[in-house]
């Protein structure tokens, strides 16, 4: 069970690294992660772990000063000249378009999500535009969570699944 | 592949073989069909003729008996098992279902007028009784004599238990006398084998306490979240004769000894629940399997449609909101993760939030749940209600206020065609796969189905249909569908056992005949089952079951010559044999020795003739047909065989996992 720090006051600081805890805290009370560590910081730098999809860990980081929150590797094993990561950028680019209901959509105001692959380790980048960290968290683990719940089960990708992701075959 | 095999049709075969068709006229009527044999020149003088499937006379005599229920003022009083089987018969007991052993039981269940069953083997026997159950809501029984037929119920009773199916399990037991001296035959302690897969069990050693634990069975499979019981009885409680009622302990009614009453909601809850539902703006109820088994479908459609809620049903059973409604999101998975509110009613096996079910990370959940111990497990809760499904939707029926939510009901119809498009895609690749091989490629054959029960001449209400397999049972269930409360059984849900299906559908196919619960509009029709060659293996002799109880069953069994776990093997070559059978077999040839039809099809033209030909015979003739679709391994390749394998989005259609 997890404890909100606060301060002398009562009165939890509202910085941007605190904004962030608190979301992701809040998704760990609520089961979307099944295991969360309180992050490590330091000069306006946070990283925060967690246990989510197949139970693997994540790690995410938060870079106040650039602005920035990354997963450093959302899937593993995606060869950057493939289909498959072809079709995971054409998938975050709809949920940034107008096609995409406004309540699950990225809002270009706000954010700007970005993919970046380095030996098929994939990794999700999004910058806050607006200073709106807490959008800003809420965003990433929205976009982190379709793309195991949607991009992957709709796609071709259930061998994918077994292979890289240790999907038990039996669990079709 | 290259040699197509001949296609046998109803009208005629090839000149060495005769007509189905002339083969089940005699059927009944005793002729012998010498026909079925080749008369071979040398051995015409000499063998004599062999003799045709049929009934035999002894069966339909047997089922043309009068029901004789026991009594104190008879002769000799009544037995052990006569007064259980009047308790039975008192509780409305739905069916049994079983094979012959637990003998004093089962004869007193069948002369009580109780629908008796038997089969051949007690496992298929438990899964026909589990069938029967999920389309109806009802109790049902099986029964397996001591020993060896009850262990082999074993994976059936846990396949009942993890669907939360009302199964009362019967076994005999030896005697007490004999305990603990490996008496021959068929020792064994039966209780501690079903641990973990029931809900309450006992083995009776007090003949006088026969009634009060059958009063337990019933509280327990009539209350509640329902369970298999299993009961054993050894030889002195079923033979223990009774001469008067005083000498039954706690001989009393089933209104003194459990209760009709449910439990409501506080008010206080269902108050926060209408405020919650009211706020919500894309809220969806998942209408679990106590919505079916409490029959709460009324007045889920009146809550539903007055405040636009959305309906997504579950369970091992769907039906209890209709595909085809306008608020139903059993279809649109694209719309799930836009859901703010999640209404969770009778969903007893809940999943966890990274399992399948693609809801929004920051929805709203409520469970609803008839007892309390079960809340927050798995899916933190914003509101967990303690109540009967049923009083609860009424509750919501009652208390929400009229509402429309254009935009959410249009993006479900968007989500919807979008699911659509993607099985047509998936079934034109499956068209050219098929073309390509000269062999049936899973999507087209559960396209065909779909079209054939749902966009033909058929009322689309009208047949049940049952799923199995892996590759065609994952796809079965994105084609399927169910406009009315028990039409479609989903098998292997939660335990995905490979085998039960046909079984089940014995059972199923045995309440549309009776025209149980809400079956009874669609009494007589057949049933359909989708299962694969290797789920076949389990329960395939059923056929003769059902030819015995002319329950018409058109099963489509998908025969890519391998478990559907072959790719399992491919990393490690020297395992691939295990995964593999001989190729074509020819389980429509098994099936017409069974005293089914068989049918043998190759191609999308052939399967079509083959489904239109068994139904009309299914529905005018009760007579069951086994089609053989033959089809090959690689298609679940997504490499070679594009989409491949896919996983079905849950819940709605295709789901299984909860």
């Amino acid at each position: 069970m997890r404890t909100k720090k606060r301060t002398a006051t009562g009165v939890k600081r509202q910085t941007p690294v605190n904004i962030v805890t608190a979301v992701l805290e809040g998704y760990a009370e609520k089961a979307v992660f099944r295991g969360f560590s309180a992050p490590s910081q330091r000069g306006g730098k946070a990283t925060y772990r967690m246990a989510w999809h197949y139970d693997r860990p994540f790690e995410m980081g938060l870079d106040v000063l650039e602005k920035t929150l990354q997963f450093t590797e959302v899937l593993p094993g995606v060869p950057v000249r493939s289909a498959m990561y072809r079709e995971l950028r054409a998938f975050l680019k709809s949920q940034q378009s107008p096609q995409t209901p406004e309540h699950r959509r990225v809002n270009p105001a706000k954010a700007r999500v970005t993919l970046s692959n380095q030996g098929g380790s994939v990794s999700l980048k999004l910058t806050v535009k607006d200073g709106d960290f807490e959008y800003a968290a809420r965003k990433i683990v929205h976009i982190v969570h379709e793309i195991f719940m949607v991009f992957l089960v709709d796609g071709p990708y259930y061998e994918y699944m077994v292979q890289q992701l240790g999907l038990d075959p039996d669990r079709f | 592949m290259s040699e197509k095999p001949e296609t046998k049709t109803v009208a005629g075969e090839t000149e060495s073989r005769p007509s189905r068709r002339g083969l089940f006229a005699s059927v009944g009527a005793g002729a012998v069909a010498a026909a079925i044999v080749n008369p071979g020149k040398i051995f015409a003088a000499t063998t004599p003729p062999i003799p045709s499937i049929r009934i035999a006379k002894d069966i339909t005599d047997s089922l043309a008996e009068s029901t004789k229920l026991g009594s104190f003022d008879a002769k000799g009083g009544m037995t052990g098992a006569e007064v259980f089987a009047k308790s039975c018969k008192d509780e409305d007991l739905a069916a049994l279902f079983c094979c012959p052993g637990n003998y004093q039981i089962i004869n007193a269940i069948s002369a009580a007028g109780i629908p008796a069953f038997g089969g051949r083997s007690e496992g298929s026997m438990a899964s026909a009784a589990d069938g029967f159950s999920r389309c109806t809501g009802e109790v049902t029984a099986c029964s397996g004599t001591e020993g060896p037929g009850f262990t082999n119920m074993i994976m059936n009773i846990a396949v009942a238990h993890r669907a939360r199916t009302p199964l009362l399990v019967l076994a005999s037991n030896v005697t007490i006398a004999t305990d603990d001296r490996e008496y021959f035959i068929q020792t064994g302690y039966q209780q501690p084998t079903t641990e973990g897969l029931k809900k309450y069990g006992k083995r009776l050693i007090a003949p006088d306490r026969i009634h009060e634990y059958t009063a337990y069975a019933f509280r327990h499979l009539k209350t509640g979240v329902p369970g298999p019981v299993h009961l054993d009885f050894p030889g002195e409680i079923y033979n223990h004769r009774f001469t008067a009622e005083s000498e039954v302990k706690e001989y009393y009614s089933k209104e003194k000894y459990r209760t009709e009453s449910r439990p409501h909601p506080a008010p206080k809850d269902l108050a926060q629940a209408v405020d919650m539902i009211n706020r919500a703006e894309r809220p969806v109820i998942v209408a679990g399997h106590g919505v079916f088994s409490r029959k709460a479908w009324e007045p889920l459609m009146v809550a539903a449609e007055k405040n636009d809620i959305a309906v997504v049903t579950s369970g091992p059973m769907r039906g209890h909101f209709p595909d085809e409604h306008r608020l139903s999101a059993s279809l649109s998975p694209d719309a799930f993760m836009s859901a703010d509110l999640v209404v969770f009613v009778g969903q007893y096996s809940m999943p966890t939030k990274t399992e399948r079910w693609r809801f929004h990370p920051d929805a709203k959940a409520i469970r609803v749940n008839p007892t309390g111990e079960d809340l927050g497990r798995n899916w933190p809760l914003d509101l967990g209600i303690v109540a009967d499904e049923g009083a609860f939707l009424e509750g919501l029926a009652s208390d929400l206020p009229q509402k429309k939510r254009d935009a959410w009901v249009g993006e479900l119809a968007a989500a919807r065609q979008k699911y659509e498009k993607q099985l047509q895609d998936e079934y034109e690749q499956g068209v050219k796969h098929s073309q390509a091989t000269n062999t049936l490629h899973h999507a087209v054959a559960c396209k065909e189905v779909h079209d054939f029960l749902y966009k033909g001449s058929i009322d689309p209400k009208l047949t049940v249909t049952g799923w199995g397999g892996w590759t065609i049972g994952n796809c079965a269930a994105r084609w399927l569908r169910a406009y009315r409360p028990g039409q479609e059984v989903n098998c292997p849900y939660q335990y995905s056992a490979v085998g039960p299906d046909l079984a089940m559908m014995v059972g199923a196919g045995a309440a549309v005949q009776l025209g149980t619960g809400p079956q009874a509009a669609y009494k007589g029709a057949p049933v359909l089952v989708m299962t694969s060659d290797a789920g076949i293996t389990y329960s395939m002799f059923e056929l003769d079951t059902a030819a015995k109880y002319k329950i018409p069953i058109i099963c489509v069994v998908y025969n890519n010559n391998s478990w559907g776990m072959w790719p399992s093997a491919v990393g490690t070559p020297r395992s691939m044999h295990m995964y593999l059978f001989q190729e074509n077999l020819r389980y429509d040839k098994m099936a017409e020795g069974l005293g089914a039809r068989g049918e043998y099809v190759r191609t999308q033209d052939e399967f079509r003739k083959a489904l239109k030909t068994s139904y009309e015979i299914a529905a005018k003739e009760r007579v069951s047909t086994l089609i053989n679709v033959q089809a090959l391994k690689e298609f679940t390749s997504a490499k070679d065989y594009p989409p491949g394998n896919i996983i079905n989005p849950e819940p709605g259609v295709g789901a299984l996992a909860h």
